[in-house]
């Protein structure tokens, strides 16, 4: 981290062109895939939810508001943290592990440039805004899917599951929070799991499975905090 | 101009159908190779992998288990208390945690680590031409390195699940006691009620899949990377990233031929 721990890049002012382009590569980067594990996650609880209802005989229909409350407070979180967690946190710890083994941290830094500033806070932020843009249309894509699969096979109606009546605001607050604590932890897990390991290319490729296995432990430890804050 | 734009079209459509195709072909090529291999295998290289893979992860696989467990009843208990049916968590923690939570989770994870890891060791053989000289002494590479490490991660992938499954249930009986106050023989008893051993199975089925896909990810990823220091790091997040893919897409063929 250069002389600094990881949590005070947060006092740095940022590089708006680095972290417009980390927005764009890492947030919008990470769209389609999340939104295609949101929308498989989706499908999934769709088909666990018609099985249970099945075998109780409940109307899926009723169960659709639900399943929206349930998507926003705890599944869009914990699934767009972990697919982001892969995608991002390799991302990060890879290439920072590969600035620092290829001497260009140094060599920033000798030329003045502020490393905080200039590489890890555009990160930070690109992490944060990324994880909840892929949140919001995380929880889009999974009601969609679930909704569309639903009533595809009969089971349900699409409006059911597009229906946010049951979404109160201590949902959507769990649900930001839960989002925007995700988006911070990821790039700090990186960015330490990079400091750590990476050296060489044995050690880049340890730097990046690092940051993925944080990244993913951090998303379980928040969600399990907030969950009980949110109770 | 519609010439250009037809050729530019076909291009952006071909393009990436190319190289999915070549991809596919490559992950069938090397699944059949090593599925050939299944009955010669190196014993001794596939214990080595199976102690490493496996034994190394047992500790991570336990905290992200323990966590999963304690997250299942953190999310249904929540809804649980609210329709008062408090009777049903042993049911619904267990139904998420054997079914969905466990195997998934702990695929993801071990994408992470033991994935990554593979694909890097592959790629960082590439790079040091370690695997071409191997083949240039008469070496049957796929024989000697690479099916060894697929059938051990997928193995590994198993039995860390099933591991996996048994710490998350005891971590989702704790955490009803202290959370919910739910004694853990209610727990326990609600869960044997509704739940059986083919809930397990399938949650395992699951698992034996995911496997397989992050161990043709990782050993794909650590082939087509290039074969320099970049490669390596490339090669990890390939890895990684292609694993998440198919986790996600047989979760949901697999859960839909439930």
């Amino acid at each position: 981290m250069r002389g600094r721990p990881a949590p005070l890049v947060a006092f740095e002012r940022p590089a708006l062109a680095e972290t417009a382009r980390q927005l764009w590569s890492l947030g919008l980067g990470s769209l389609p895939i999340a939104t295609l594990a949101l929308a498989f996650f989706g499908v999934v609880l769709e088909k666990h939810a018609a099985l249970q209802a099945q075998r109780a005989l409940l109307d899926l229909d009723r169960i659709g508001p639900m399943f929206m409350k349930l998507l926003v407070r705890e599944f869009a979180p914990i699934m767009a943290g972990s697919v982001l967690a892969a995608r991002l946190g390799s991302a990060t710890g890879a290439e920072l592990a590969w600035m620092d083994a290829s001497e260009q941290l140094d060599a920033l830094s000798l030329y003045g440039a502020r490393i905080g500033r200039e590489v890890y806070l555009p990160r930070l932020l690109a992490g944060i805004l990324g994880t909840l843009l892929v949140g919001v249309v995380g929880v889009l894509a999974a009601s969609l899917a679930a909704g569309g699969f639903a009533q595809l096979t009969g089971t349900g109606r699409l409006s059911a599951f597009v229906s946010p009546r049951l979404v109160d605001g201590k949902d959507l607050a769990l649900f930001w929070a839960k989002l925007g604590l995700d988006g911070a932890s990821l790039p700090l897990a990186a960015f330490l799991a990079a400091r750590r390991h990476g050296r060489g290319p044995r050690g880049i490729a340890r730097a990046a499975s690092t940051a993925v296995v944080w990244g993913v432990l951090c998303v379980l430890v928040w969600d399990i905090l907030l969950g009980l804050a949110f109770a | 101009m519609t010439d250009r734009a037809l050729v530019a079209a076909g291009r952006a459509v071909g393009r990436p159908l190319v190289g999915w195709l070549r991809a596919a072909g490559a992950l069938a090529l090397l699944a059949g190779r090593s599925a050939t291999a299944l009955g010669s295998l190196d014993g001794r290289e596939l214990a080595r992998i199976l102690a490493w893979d496996g034994a190394q992860s047992l500790g991570l696989v336990a905290i992200t288990a323990a966590l999963a467990g304690a997250l299942v009843v953190v999310q249904t208990g929540f809804f649980i208390r609210q329709l008062g049916v408090l009777g049903l968590l042993g049911w619904g923690a267990g139904y998420a945690s054997l079914r969905e939570v466990c195997p998934l989770l702990v695929a993801l994870v071990y994408a992470g680590r033991v994935g990554a890891a593979r694909a890097a060791e592959v790629a960082a053989l590439r790079a040091g031409e370690q695997l071409p000289a191997l083949e240039a002494l008469g070496v049957d590479s796929v024989r000697a390195l690479l099916a060894p490490r697929l059938w051990g991660m997928a193995a590994s992938v198993l039995l860390l699940t099933a591991f996996g499954d048994v710490v998350a249930l005891a971590a989702a009986a704790l955490a009803a006691r202290g959370w919910l106050g739910l004694p853990v023989l209610e727990f326990w008893r609600s869960m044997r009620r509704s739940l059986g051993p083919r809930d397990a199975a399938l949650g395992l089925e699951k698992s034996a899949a995911f496997g397989l896909a992050i161990a043709l990810s990782a050993l794909r990823a650590g082939l087509a990377a290039p074969a320099n220091g970049r490669g390596v790091g490339q090669a990890a997040r390939a890895a990684v990233v292609h694993a998440i893919g198919w986790i996600l897409l047989l979760d949901v063929l697999l859960t839909g031929g439930m």
